[in-house]
């Protein structure tokens, strides 16, 4: 399963485990189903890219958004 | 229901993306109470509560005419009923605060939302939000209606003004010539924010009123048009000098670093090399203003090299030397005024002395809440959190977390105020409690004297001072996961946003440290100037020598049995630098070889007191700090009595390895 702890490139995030609080503040900084992410380095911590802004996740966080390969 | 929150908004402002963010699909069109034209509305639930969210149609100005629009005006006409909520567009600041200052002098119980935040950070636009909470009377909160961020604090906000809980202060712009006027129409309205579109002349504000209410606004009206000029334009010019004015003082562009430049720092700071360049930027900002305060380590530097002169105007002419000296020279001057009393004692050795010790710290705070905030502004401290979150987060802490960490250095009481920056709640408290056990300059300072005169090898010497420091790192990092266990919270992850680059705008600059140092004034310097007066109390009165001779019983196992000593470990409870005034006081001379000779220790003796010194409470600033930050008695209980058992046994344990 691939999750945005191991991803590279271009991904589309899949789902988000976790609580309801976690999913909430996660897509309070954009990250949410559907989205597509650039990941910029595996750190960890692991910095990705949406849009036009960039967060970075503690290996923790990162190893619960599962995500899939984009195009 | 009563909870009724309707979104206002100028056309793309966002408003619609906010709505559909809020709603969840769970809209509904209904028609709006006696008219034909349908609205939006949803029901929401935020932490239990539910709310009726009434989507508005946009509206472009007061001078609109379309029917949907003016539904909206007669919304903002009406007397009070929700909470509105005005969408302010970040693309277009001034045009959408204009209008937004009409809409809160019609409402009082509204919130200012300042959207499209993401493209405010992009284009580097600072918004003060207390500053514009503070001229509007309401709450303000910045959000990306697109992102979705900060829309969760918009709905606690919400909550809270529905709930009562904060209440605006009340808005008003000062009209100027027109204010008697106002007055006068506001007699005839009920409300002020009416009284004004009245004499603005808004139809549908007149066409409310009786016959001869109508022809009273008209009278006013056409007294003002004959005394000054037209009544509209005057309102109109009054209202863009308080926009103008506002968003001169409560916002500041800065110019963001280009795309290729962000990175390459980027690249330097996630790549292997990331955490010693991070390292380097935190010594450099202690280095400064070390030696701005103190003179330290220039100071020392000079003396080693023989300039004694140099060192002795480096300290004297640091920020705290010249403090003291205000005081000690003020402290003189009463002395010589007053005639001896207790009333004399309180006022120089008590009040004064608190004052004093406030007045002392504070240049210290000032310069690391500056320092800590040139870092924040310019981006640069989302990146040292990311390069030092590998290490942290070995103990459950967060990268963020080296910034209380290497403030808590130079002095704990910035140290813990700087936990705030951490966004979880229970590693700020964490972070906050074990903060005391990290070794800041003045103990060090006690450290380093004690060593110097009470030990006679010198690799002794500096050995003892290395392992007090690793051991209050490794202190501390313990701590933190062990009061995880106290705040139910034992690891806290890395999630943060990464803003661009761009350099330190110095008015950004000033905003946040005075803001942080406003606090340290208001919230730690009564509690401080407290215990001043407290300790004033113990020693006048005599309690000190008894409370000395039990404290020298508890330390008899070390063989530290002088009572002098135990009362110098009293006083130190209050500030570690008191001990050595203390020592020379109770010894009648101020040579610490000469106590050292009185006092007699072994080597064994000596090093336990050291390490029980470095270890026990540093301050009751501190304290009041930790106290300020956590708001709970437990908690600052627990830590208190954890660092004397921590100091105690650490202690013992020393004492024992040399006695052997």
């Amino acid at each position: 399963m691939l999750t945005l702890e191991n991803a590279k490139g271009k991904v589309r995030v899949k789902e988000i485990l976790g609580g309801r609080g976690f999913v909430r503040r996660l897509s309070d900084m954009g990250l949410s189903p559907g989205q597509v992410v650039e990941v910029l380095s595996n750190g960890p911590p692991v910095v990705v890219r949406i849009r036009d802004t960039k967060i970075a996740l503690g290996r923790g966080v990162a190893r619960k958004v599962i995500v899939e390969h984009a195009e | 229901m009563q909870n009724k929150v309707f979104l206002i908004a100028q056309p793309n402002s966002g408003k619609t993306t906010l709505f559909n963010l809020l709603a969840h699909e769970n809209h509904y069109v209904a028609n709006w109470p006696g008219k034909t034209v349908e609205v939006f509305h949803a029901k929401i639930k935020h932490h239990g509560k539910e709310i009726l969210l009434i989507d508005l149609p946009g509206i472009n100005s007061f001078k609109a005419l379309g029917k949907e629009e003016n539904l909206t005006k007669e919304f903002l006409l009406k007397e009070d009923e929700g909470v509105a909520v005005v969408l302010v567009n970040g693309e277009s600041l001034y045009r959408s605060i204009y209008f937004a200052v009409q809409v809160l002098e019609l409402k009082s119980r509204a919130i200012l939302v300042i959207n499209k935040s993401d493209h405010l950070e992009r284009k580097g636009v600072h918004i003060n939000l207390e500053i514009m909470k503070d001229k509007l009377g309401v709450e303000v909160v910045q959000i990306s209606a697109l992102h979705g961020t900060g829309v969760n604090r918009l709905l606690d906000r919400i909550i809270d003004v529905l709930e009562g809980r904060v209440k605006g202060k009340g808005f008003r712009i000062d009209y100027g010539v027109l204010e008697p006027y106002i007055a006068k129409a506001e007699e005839l309205l009920g409300r002020r924010g009416l009284a004004i579109k009245a004499i603005e002349g808004e139809e549908e504000v007149i066409a409310l009123l009786s016959e001869d209410k109508k022809s009273a606004v008209e009278e006013i009206r056409k007294e003002i048009e004959e005394k000054f000029a037209n009544p509209e334009e005057i309102i109109a010019t009054h209202r863009h000098r308080f926009v103008e004015n506002l968003l001169n003082i409560a916002v500041k562009e800065v110019k963001v670093a280009k795309e290729s430049f962000e990175e390459k720092l980027d690249r330097i700071f996630f790549s292997k090399f990331g955490a010693l360049f991070s390292l380097l930027i935190l010594f450099g900002m202690l280095y400064v203003a070390f030696t701005v305060n103190t003179g330290f380590p220039m100071n020392i530097l000079m003396r080693y090299l023989g300039y004694e002169a140099i060192a002795d105007f480096l300290e004297s002419y640091s920020l705290s030397g010249i403090i003291s000296l205000i005081f000690e020279s003020i402290a003189e001057i009463l002395n010589s005024l007053l005639p001896d009393s207790a009333l004399k004692s309180l006022l120089i050795n008590g009040i004064l002395a608190g004052i004093g010790a406030v007045a002392t710290f504070f240049p210290l705070i000032l310069i690391l809440n500056f320092l800590m905030s040139l870092v924040e502004d310019s981006g640069v401290m989302a990146r040292i959190a990311i390069s030092m979150d590998r290490f942290f987060s070995l103990f459950g802490l967060t990268g963020k977390s080296v910034f209380p960490f290497s403030v808590n250095l130079a002095c704990n009481v910035p140290g813990v105020m700087a936990s705030r920056i951490l966004e979880s709640d229970g590693e700020r408290l964490r972070v906050a409690l074990a903060s005391p056990f990290l070794i800041c300059q003045a103990r060090l300072l006690v450290i380093v004297l004690f060593a110097f005169f009470f030990l006679k090898s010198p690799a002794l010497q500096s050995g003892i001072v290395i392992l007090i420091y690793l051991l209050s790192a490794l202190l501390f990092l313990t701590a933190t996961r062990i009061y995880g266990k106290a705040v139910k919270e034992e690891t806290a992850e890395l999630l943060i946003e990464l803003p661009p680059y761009h350099f330190p705008s110095a008015k950004v600059v000033w905003w946040i440290s005075w803001e942080r140092s406003k606090s340290f004034i208001l919230k730690i310097a009564t509690l401080l100037l407290l215990f001043s007066i407290l300790a004033w109390i113990m020693d006048y009165f005599g309690f000190a020598s008894f409370i000395g001779a039990f404290i020298a019983k508890i330390f008899s196992p070390l063989g530290l049995e002088d009572p002098r000593l135990g009362f110098a470990l009293l006083m130190g409870f209050f500030a570690k630098e008191l001990i050595i005034s203390s020592l020379a006081v109770s010894f009648g001379t101020s040579s610490l070889a000469e106590i050292s000779s009185q006092l007699a220790l072994n080597t064994a003796q000596t090093l336990a007191l050291l390490i029980f010194i470095a270890f026990y409470t540093p301050c009751i600033a501190t304290i009041s700090a930790i106290k300020s930050e956590v708001r709970s008695y437990r908690l600052i209980t627990l830590s208190i009595a954890f660092q004397l058992l921590v100091a105690y046994g650490l202690a013992l344990l020393i004492f024992f390895l040399f006695s052997i």
